[in-house]
Parts: structure tokens; sequence; C-alpha cells
């Protein structure tokens, strides 16, 4: 059985779901948030809970059969107003469909990062009926379900937060996207740093077999005031980062996630 | 005994797969732990690669699809270094702790 057909089953069977923590959807603010979310939902064949959150705003739902069975938590600063926690959703209650789609769009417009935590539990087997259809909610809700979510390099840098202090993404055309500090931006893109970046990775392993690999490279004592510098390659791009001195284990965590 | 030290210590951090210790200034693995799958020559390479990314600085972290290795200086004698190579959910703040004193002991002729 192939590694893929492996994982999507187990992905479908709900094993080791609650094991690895909440997983990164996407940068929340974009229109790719709410299309996450749906999909998400969308993929969700066994009955689970879905726990999202942005910071401290958090939405749990309860879904299976590809439908949002029902809303069964929401904390933070959210509108849940009129909500009924926990009542079985139907697709003839208009009213209650666009308070629900509200309650997404408020959550997916925080700052932040939007996680998806998928947990086994009771309550979302007792909601065996009913339930919203993911192509109905797109539609009443104007959500592209194709909208594409941001590239693996994009997700972890994103997901790295406020330890990345600066970074320039490079692509086929040279420099994609950048952020954070310009002198430290300044730095990065020098000619001296990248041909000793280039240096560096042509004397280590992962530099020596990388074609069409994903790497990362952490240094220390390239950059002021002891930022580390994070050398990656995810597929086509790559990027270097600027990051503070002290998350070397953040960018491990984010790496894994890749 | 240092062989000790670096066997306990891989026992100690989940998904350790090698501990190596190197000297960079005669250029050397001195000390492996026992259950390494790692060949000499690998880690002859990894010692190369150390001086590399630890030219400038005290610690590095090379990640691939599968593993981590990481490379830490000693705070004590800057030409020793710690090698681990783990697995990708390895804590890393683990390794950093717990490898430094680690290298403290060793380096203090355990």
């Amino acid at each position: 059985m192939s590694s893929d057909l492996q994982n999507k089953l187990e992905e479908l069977a709900g094993t080791n779901e609650t094991k690895g923590g909440a997983l990164v959807l996407c940068r929340s603010g974009t229109p790719a948030a709410m299309a996450a979310i749906l999909r998400a939902i969308d993929n969700t064949i066994l009955p689970r809970l879905l726990e999202l959150k942005v910071g401290a705003s958090h939405i749990s739902v309860l879904a299976g059969g590809r439908r949002l069975r029902a809303i069964h938590a929401v904390s933070g600063d959210l509108p849940s107003d009129g909500l009924e926690l926990g009542q079985p959703l139907s697709r003839d209650d208009e009213a209650m469909q666009n308070q629900v789609g509200q309650l997404f769009k408020a959550l997916t417009a925080k700052e932040g990062v939007l996680t998806l935590l998928r947990k086994i539990d009771p309550k979302a087997s007792d909601q065996s009926d009913g339930g919203l259809e993911i192509g109905g909610l797109a539609k009443s809700w104007d959500v592209d379900l194709n909208a594409t979510p941001p590239s693996a390099l994009a997700q972890f840098i994103f997901s790295l937060g406020e330890d990345v202090l600066s970074h320039v993404e490079f692509g086929g055309d040279g420099i994609i996207d950048e952020s954070g500090a310009a002198d430290l931006n300044t730095i990065l893109k020098s000619d001296e740093l990248q041909e000793k970046v280039t240096s560096i990775q042509k004397e280590t392993r992962q530099g020596q077999n990388a074609s069409g690999k994903n790497q990362v490279i952490v240094l220390s004592g390239h950059l002021p005031d002891g930022a580390l510098l994070c050398v990656t390659q995810i597929a086509d791009s790559s990027a270097l980062l600027a990051v503070q001195k002290k998350a070397l284990s953040s960018v491990a965590t984010a790496w894994s996630h890749v | 005994m240092a062989q000790n030290l670096l066997d306990q210590l891989c026992d100690k951090i989940a998904g350790c797969e090698t501990l190596a210790f190197f000297d960079l200034s005669t250029r050397m693995v001195l000390l492996k732990n026992s259950g390494t799958p790692q060949s000499q020559d690998a880690l002859n390479t990894m010692c190369k690669e150390a001086e590399v990314v630890l030219e400038d600085g005290a610690v590095s972290l090379l990640g691939s699809d599968t593993q981590f290795t990481i490379y830490l200086r000693s705070d004590k004698v800057p030409t020793d270094v710690l090698c681990c190579v783990c697995a990708l959910d390895t804590d890393v703040e683990d390794v950093l702790t717990l490898g430094q004193t680690c290298l403290e002991e060793i380096g203090g002729g355990a």
C-alpha cells in the first residue's frame, strides 16, 4: 500500500489526529482561510469535533459525513449571541446559516494563524443527522473553495510568527516576497551573505544532495544581535530568514510540520 | 566514563539516533553513542560539516524531510562539539540544554 494511500486512510479513520497537536491551516485574514475551514469540514468523513483557533478566539464544530453538523462551542471575541450551541444545523434555517457564516468570517478576520485540531468525541457521534453541505455553504457565504492556500514555504515562515525578524523569499525571477526589519533585509539580500550561504550549502551533506529535496539550515554567528540565520528550501522556493536568537526550537517545530 | 555520558544522554532525548563528540582542533570524532547506525566515515563527514556550519557560531541545525542534525559548540571549550542526529519531533530545547551539560562533563574529564 502506498504511503499516500495509507496516510489518507489513517486520516479518514481518525487515527493519530490528536497526537501531533493542532494543524496550521493557513494565515487568517486571507480569502484562503474560509476555504480552508470548509475544506477541512469537507474532508471529515467520520464524526469529529473540529477545533478552529486563531489566537485567543476559538470555534469548536461537530462535523461528519462531509457536513457541518453543529456549532459546539465559541470563545474569544466572536459574535455568538443567538447561536444554539450543540443544536443540529439545518439547511432550512437560512438565518442560522448566515449567523454561522458571520461567526466563521469573524474568526478568519482575526490576525494570526488559523489552526485545526481534530478530536474524536462522543458528542460528534451523537450528531449523525442533518447538517450543512459544504458546496451550499460556499455558495451562500460567497467562498471560493479553490482559493489557493499559501505555499508550504510561506506557511513555514508564517508559522514562525514573531520569531521572524526579517525574511527574503526567492523564486524563479528573483525576490518574490520580503518582510521585517529593513536593516536585516539589506543584510539578507547582500551578495556577501548569499555567497557565504551558497558556499556553506555546497559543503554540507544536504546541499550536496539537495536536488529537489526540502532542507533547512540554521546558523548562528552571521547576523547582528545574535539573530539566527535560517536558510530554507521547500520545493522550488527558497528563503533567507533572520529569526530570534532563542527561536531554534520554534524553527524545528515549524519545520516538522512542513 | 564519557562513552556512558553519550549513551545516557541519547536515552534521555526522545527520538535521538546518534550522539557524537568532535574535537575540531584535531578534526577528529572522539566519541559516539554505542547504538548509532552511522558509520565512522559518515561521522567523519559530519565532523567536517560541523567545522563549516559552526565557523562563526555556537549552534547549528540542519533539517531534512526526515531528521535533524544539530551541532552544538561547548561554551567552555570552543573546539569541543556535540553532534546530535534526531527525529523531527525531538525536543530541540532538550538537545541544547542537556547537550551543553554533557559537553561540560566530557570536557571536565568525566
